[in-house]
């Protein structure tokens, strides 16, 4: 069975042959290529090096490697990693760290009205990186990539996010930096609510005007779209909270992506354990939770396991500080209990931390082969 | 009035970006006039790829 076969059978809750291993390769690339990350970042063919090598020692993957080439976040797009819109330190050649938001507070909680007026070209930062640049390094990407797409292809790895959509809060939550946000719910609820209403026909049009693009050229048949939220979690808001400003969005999300025939997987970052129940409304065995490692996911299993499947979630400090015994004994109890009967992608929680050990990794997808065998 | 010419600058700076007062601050007119310039190349760029109301209206490009 190929990869993507087995994670569209997981989606679907249908039994495949194993449970499929999907450790989420971008900036840890580079050290598995063990190069600094910022070479990798601004080195379109260096990061297709690090693919490429990512796949030789990540033989077993399910899903196919980013690569840390760090062209998204030149990308003029509505998105928190938008270096038009936000404050990012990005790391230089040479330097061996990762991209770095610095959280200010841009707007004012009185400035919303501003934002709907003018619309975010208005907030464009003095820093902003350039069209040029931006479509050097699609270019770059695309070309320096194309090795990398083939080996992909080749294999038949799952993409796990041909586009993505945010929800408003967090867009929200960055203009207004957490402590401004947080204090909006109580300050300026109907406002919130208002630029919420606002941004987010936007936000999904812009979504599946990528995936159709993605689509048209990639031919693939499981166009999936990454909806990524963090803000509106319980690591930060009540569920009380949730289901008013962020709960409605996210039905309005997830609905236009499964309407338009795309699968959504559902990046939650942040501890969503109490919002879990919540997302039985969703359609059954079309939506894949790829959930944080602050979340039960054994809760998630008896709240969802019977509805969706579920991704995740091997803690970033076990892949990083942990022995490959430990991590192994972690993805055996992860397989044995949330892989019951299907519906289980095991991974690490959001993304592969940068300085994951090697060993680690593997022992991830050894412990798939070893127990996940259906 | 030389001050005329850079007030008018400024208010459409203002008019076109957030960050009016960081990019006008300490430039000459001749640099205002470039980044002004700039601004309206990258808005016009811009909304050309993602025509959405959240971007912004096209009277001010």
């Amino acid at each position: 069975m190929l990869p993507k076969e087995r994670v569209r059978k997981v989606i679907k809750l249908e039994k495949p042959d194993k449970v499929p291993v999907a450790p989420q390769v971008n900036e840890h690339a580079a050290k598995v290529l063990a190069v600094p990350l910022g070479d990798v970042f601004n080195d379109a063919d260096l990061a297709a090096r690090a693919v490429l090598k990512s796949y030789e020692v990540y033989q077993g993957a399910d899903m196919s490697f980013g690569g840390g080439y760090g062209f998204i976040y030149y990308a003029p797009y509505a998105d928190a990693h938008s270096t038009w819109f936000f404050r990012w330190h990005l790391p230089k050649p040479g330097e061996d760290q990762v991209p770095q938001m610095l959280e200010d507070q841009i707007i004012s909680g009185d400035q919303y009205d501003l934002l709907m007026e003018k619309g975010l070209l208005h907030f464009i930062r003095p820093d902003h990186p350039g069209m040029d640049q931006f479509i050097n390094m699609l270019l770059k990407n695309s070309q320096a990539m194309a090795p990398a797409e083939k080996a992909a292809r080749e294999r038949g790895l799952f993409h796990y996010a041909m586009s993505l959509i945010n929800l408003p809060t967090d867009l929200i939550a960055n203009l207004r930096g957490l402590n401004g946000y947080l204090t909006d719910f109580y300050d300026r609820p109907e406002k919130l609510r208002q630029v919420c209403d606002w941004l987010v026909d936007d936000l999904i049009e812009m979504g599946l005007n990528l995936a159709r693009q993605v689509a048209a050229g990639r031919g693939d048949d499981c166009v999936t779209v990454l909806i990524g939220a963090n803000r509106a979690s319980a690591s930060y808001i009540s569920p009380k909270m949730f289901e008013e400003f962020a709960w409605p969005y996210f039905q309005k999300e997830v609905g236009a992506v499964i309407a338009a025939g795309f699968t959504p997987v559902i990046h939650l970052d942040g501890n969503w354990t109490p919002m879990a129940k919540y997302f039985r409304a969703f359609p059954a065995r079309k939506c894949l939770y790829h959930i944080d490692d602050q979340n039960d996911i054994f809760q998630w299993k008896k709240i969802l396991g019977d509805h969706s499947a579920l991704m995740g979630n091997v803690p970033a400090p076990l892949l990083s500080f942990g022995a490959p015994e430990e991590v192994d004994a972690h993805c055996k109890k992860l397989i044995e209990v949330i892989g019951e009967g299907g519906g289980f992608i095991l991974a690490n929680a959001c993304s592969l931390p940068y300085d994951a050990k090697v060993e680690n990794v593997r022992a991830m997808i050894r412990a798939g082969e070893k127990y996940g065998v259906y | 009035m030389p001050g005329d010419k850079r007030d008018q600058l400024v208010a459409e700076l203002q008019r076109l970006n957030f960050y009016w007062r960081e990019l006008s601050e300490g430039r000459s007119e001749g640099e205002l006039e470039k980044i002004i310039t700039e601004l309206k190349q990258a808005r016009a760029t811009l909304k050309s790829i993602f025509n959405y109301r959240i971007m912004g209206g096209v009277e001010e490009q």
